[in-house]
């Protein structure tokens, strides 16, 4: 177990900058670029232009900056904020706790709500229940977050004021954890629907192909109760590819911090990362970048590892 | 996708206010304006919540919660960029001399210097500030004139990147003869001086800052200033606090003890915050969705002009070279017909509301900016007449004037996506059809449009015919117009497409004037000028100004003491608003 660990992390190495190397360019391409924000202002001349240039270091070569980035970045050195002027490290951590805030409240509720909402789908196959909960299923599937979120904040924040347009917390006052739960609500909601709706689906099928097993049939055939055939026995056995979606999934929780942070206010990496693209902050860029690589690369490692402790038929060398 | 969500969200929220629609400018969009230009003169508001009684000790105190939909890059005057960076950091730092809200110079850490008072010599090189007494930084130590030396030496100090020098860089020498004497020389004259350490930018502490690089400063966000405010706070995407300065100067002041700035992530949250009551004042409201604030109970919006105004360029040559002459601008009858044909009355009253005036000027506002003048009359018949006249007759009777074979169809570029600018092309498309003139509308991105010259900007390379842009005078108008309108500022390949005179106007009389204007200190020389300069740009027939754009905030009846000044953001005075508490 260990070695294929080992194994694993080192074949992310050479993704990792891959990825880093394609995000790099893909910036650079872009059209405007940091400079852009100065050109407009009447006082800056053309000397201060190509001194800012020079200063950021947008007068060398491309790769040359690519791999001055990289030294820097593998001892720690995330780099300076061309906005804040401030270490891309610190401003990317002080955003970080809320992102993962966010995700973790989103995936939870997704599991607690979707599990049972699956096992009842599936053991009510074919039943009014199952027919209404794959309706809604599809239409949590297909609700665009961004709208979703615009619809809470109307409906709940706006006319029936129970909960707060956005942010983490009344700014500048201690938050406790009630509070924060209320400030958490509306977000999580917008960003568990899809992930939700999903995991329900998921299982029912998951759920619905090991009871048609014959096995299945024989434990009924032996009178085993039927809570104890659809728990102990059909359960089991479908939550192995369950759990292993439901790691897959979690970078989708980070793409849907991007919008839900947006519409929320809410403090995170996300809504960092796309501030700083529509102000061509390359260093935080790059930042945000890795980090969610990072995170996908230990969702897919996380997947697998639980693939393998959880099924005795896999062995992870 | 962000469009298509803000246009989603507008229409879902004008549905639930079941009000009439329209979807939302935005204002911020005009790559080509200067970042900190403003307006002077008169205001008006809707529903005046300020109060001529003078606030009494008992209306201090509370905290007030501001909403910004733009979180500020940094608070180093000298390295920020953004609005919302000034909004705040002028609340903290101070400059030598500030702005009132006509657009003249007052004294604020330092008296104004004036040739009469002495403290500007005779040949404008040599500018001694008399510092104020008393004063310190809000950790208690004294501000003194090694403050302002220390400023100018960042600012030139290689380490620092700041973005501009200009006008630093021709000083020679700060002296400081005692702590409260700052006397600064100049090697050339410049026009602007006194604008320099004060107006956007401010004074920095030598103490904190003294051997320490601008980059990763902490100063960049949690400033050391002499102001009202201190910042306490900074949590980035949240909030921003500032709570009230122990040592200001000024006694009792501020009057509101803490000030939350919060950040939100765009008008949609600010109308949704301002309805439920979590913010009370919202910065800067886009006209398009002005009447989702005007439905608000006890919620007035405060209109401020600014020295921005909304114009039409006219390119005089077909490409960007500017001897080649372009087919129907290079008559001035042709561009004193369009001039003529134009009525902006439908476009104020229907489209802004009627919360902008009527412009008529390059220079808006300010002490530069000439009185009495006009607009040529709405004129339909006269603009036919000089059509006619110049030989543009409608020949075929399809409604278009043709001469030598080619029809009077132009073409007008604004940057995309921004309504109230659609609204307008549309309202002078019907203008200019009613005197025989073809308006075609090619709106693109603004990057296309305002592009450098090696980006094959449109402005830069001349490719239009018509530009609609808004663009105004800083307080000190040189730059402004030297940048728009002096000949060797016309973009193209001898100069590697450097300035911004995409008119490609070429006048000896305007050059004389732009650099009469900055070669004194004299601010009656100056404006005499300045008033030559906009009456040769305006006879010119290039530039046709529409109207005044006007700064919209919302504010709730609650906060009191907002009074408006074009030249300076919204929270300027606000040592003196006070809160209900």
């Amino acid at each position: 177990m260990l070695k294929f660990v080992g194994k694993r992390l080192l074949q992310a190495v050479p993704i990792l900058i891959g990825i880093s190397l394609v995000a790099f360019t893909l910036i650079q391409l872009t059209p405007g670029g940091p400079a852009a924000a100065f050109r407009g202002l009447a006082n800056v001349s053309a000397e201060d232009l190509a001194r800012i240039q020079a200063e950021f270091g947008f007068d060398r070569p491309l790769i040359i900056q690519y791999f001055t980035w990289l030294t820097r970045f593998v001892q720690g050195d995330w780099g300076i904020s061309f906005v804040a002027r401030q270490p891309v490290f610190g401003l990317i951590m002080e955003r970080l706790p809320a992102t993962l805030l966010l995700m973790f409240s989103g995936i939870t509720v997704s599991l607690i709500i979707s599990i049972p909402l699956g096992l009842l789908a599936a053991i009510k196959r074919d039943t009014w229940i199952d027919h209404a909960l794959t309706f809604t299923s599809f239409v949590g599937l297909s609700i665009p977050v961004f709208w979703l979120g615009l619809m809470l904040i109307i409906v709940f924040s706006v006319w029936l004021g129970w909960f707060p347009t956005g942010g983490m917390g009344p700014p500048g006052e201690e938050v406790g954890i009630g509070t924060r739960l209320w400030y958490l609500t509306l977000p999580t909601v917008a960003i568990s629907m899809v992930s939700l709706s999903f995991f329900t689906r998921y299982l029912r099928a998951s759920m619905i192909e090991t009871m048609d097993q014959d096995y299945m049939r024989f434990n009924k055939a032996r009178g085993v109760p039927p809570m104890r055939r659809y728990m102990r026995h059909a359960f089991r056995n479908a939550g192995i590819p369950f759990v292993t979606v439901v790691a897959i999934h979690i970078p989708e929780f980070l793409v849907g911090a991007l919008v839900v942070e947006t519409i929320f206010s809410w403090p995170g990496t996300g809504r960092l990362f796309w501030d700083s693209a529509l102000r061509f902050d390359y260093p935080v860029l790059m930042g945000v970048l890795v980090l969610g690589s990072l995170m996908v690369l230990a969702s897919n490692l996380l997947a697998d590892v639980m693939y393998g402790k959880l099924d005795p038929r896999v062995r992870l060398d | 996708m962000k469009r298509l969500a803000i246009l989603l969200v507008v229409l879902t929220l004008t549905a639930a206010a079941c009000a009439s629609s329209s979807t939302s400018e935005d204002t911020n969009a005009t790559t080509t304006t200067a970042g900190e230009s403003g307006g002077g003169g008169d205001s008006t508001t809707t529903a005046p919540p300020t109060t001529t009684i003078p606030p009494t000790a008992e209306d201090a105190g509370g905290t007030l919660t501001i909403g910004l939909f733009q979180e500020p890059d940094n608070l180093n005057p000298f390295l920020a960029v953004q609005t919302a960076s000034r909004i705040i950091r002028d609340l903290v730092l101070e400059g030598l001399v500030d702005a009132d809200p006509d657009g003249n110079y007052v004294a604020e850490l330092a008296e104004v210097p004036s040739v009469e008072a002495g403290t500007i010599s005779e040949d404008g090189l040599t500018v001694t500030y008399k510092l104020a007494e008393g004063v310190t930084w809000s950790d208690g130590e004294p501000f003194t004139s090694r403050d302002v030396q220390f400023t100018w030496e960042a600012v030139m100090d290689d380490a620092n990147a700041v973005n501009s020098r200009n006008g630093y860089d021709k000083i020679v020498s700060i002296e400081t003869p005692d702590d409260l004497t700052a006397v600064v020389t100049y090697s050339e004259l410049f026009a602007p001086a006194l604008s320099l350490f004060s107006i956007p930018e401010a004074i920095l502490p030598a103490h904190e800052l003294e051997g320490e690089s601008f980059s990763e400063a902490a100063f960049n966000r949690i400033p050391e200033g002499t102001g009202p405010y201190m910042v306490t706070e900074w949590n980035s995407g949240q909030s921003i606090i500032l709570d009230a300065n122990p040592n200001y100067r000024v006694p009792d002041r501020p009057l509101i003890d803490r000030l939350i700035f919060k950040i939100l992530p765009d008008q949609n949250a600010g109308i949704a915050q301002m309805r439920t009551g979590d913010i009370d004042v919202f910065w800067n409201i886009d006209t398009g969705v002005i009447d989702q604030f005007q439905g608000m109970d006890g919620v007035s919006i405060q209109v401020t002009p600014s020295s921005n105004i909304e114009y039409l360029g006219l390119n005089l040559s077909a490409d960007s070279e500017p001897g080649n002459p372009h087919f129907a601008f290079s008559d001035p009858n042709v561009r004193a017909a369009l001039a003529m044909a134009i009525d902006r009355t439908p476009i104020i009253e229907n489209l802004l509301f009627g919360l902008s005036e009527a412009a008529d000027s390059p220079i808006g506002l300010g002490w530069a900016a000439p009185q009495g003048l006009s607009n040529p009359a709405y004129d339909p018949a006269g603009a036919m007449a000089l059509l006619e006249e110049s030989g543009w007759v409608d020949t075929n009777g399809d409604g278009i004037r043709e001469k030598d074979g080619k029809t009077l169809t132009l073409e007008i570029s604004t940057p995309a996506g921004q309504q109230v600018r659609e609204l307008t092309e549309q309202v002078l498309q019907e203008q200019f059809k009613a005197v025989g003139i073809e308006l075609v509308i090619n709106n693109v991105p603004a990057a296309t449009l305002f592009g450098s010259w090696e980006e094959n900007g449109k402005l830069k390379r001349g490719d239009f015919d018509i530009a609609m842009d808004t663009w105004g005078a800083d307080l000190d108008p040189d730059a402004f117009l030297s940048t728009l309108f002096r000949s060797d500022q016309i973009p193209q390949e001898s100069n590697g497409g450097e300035g911004w005179n995409f008119f490609r106007l070429q006048s000896d009389t305007l050059d004389a004037a732009i650099d009469a204007g900055r070669s004194t200190l004299d601010i009656n020389a100056r404006k005499d000028a300045y008033r030559t300069v906009v009456e040769e740009v305006l006879a010119a027939g290039v530039y046709i100004p529409l109207y005044k754009r006007s700064k919209l905030d919302a504010f709730s009846a609650t906060v009191s003491g907002y009074a408006p000044n074009p030249w300076q953001e919204f929270t300027w005075n606000a040592e003196d608003w006070t809160v209900d508490k």
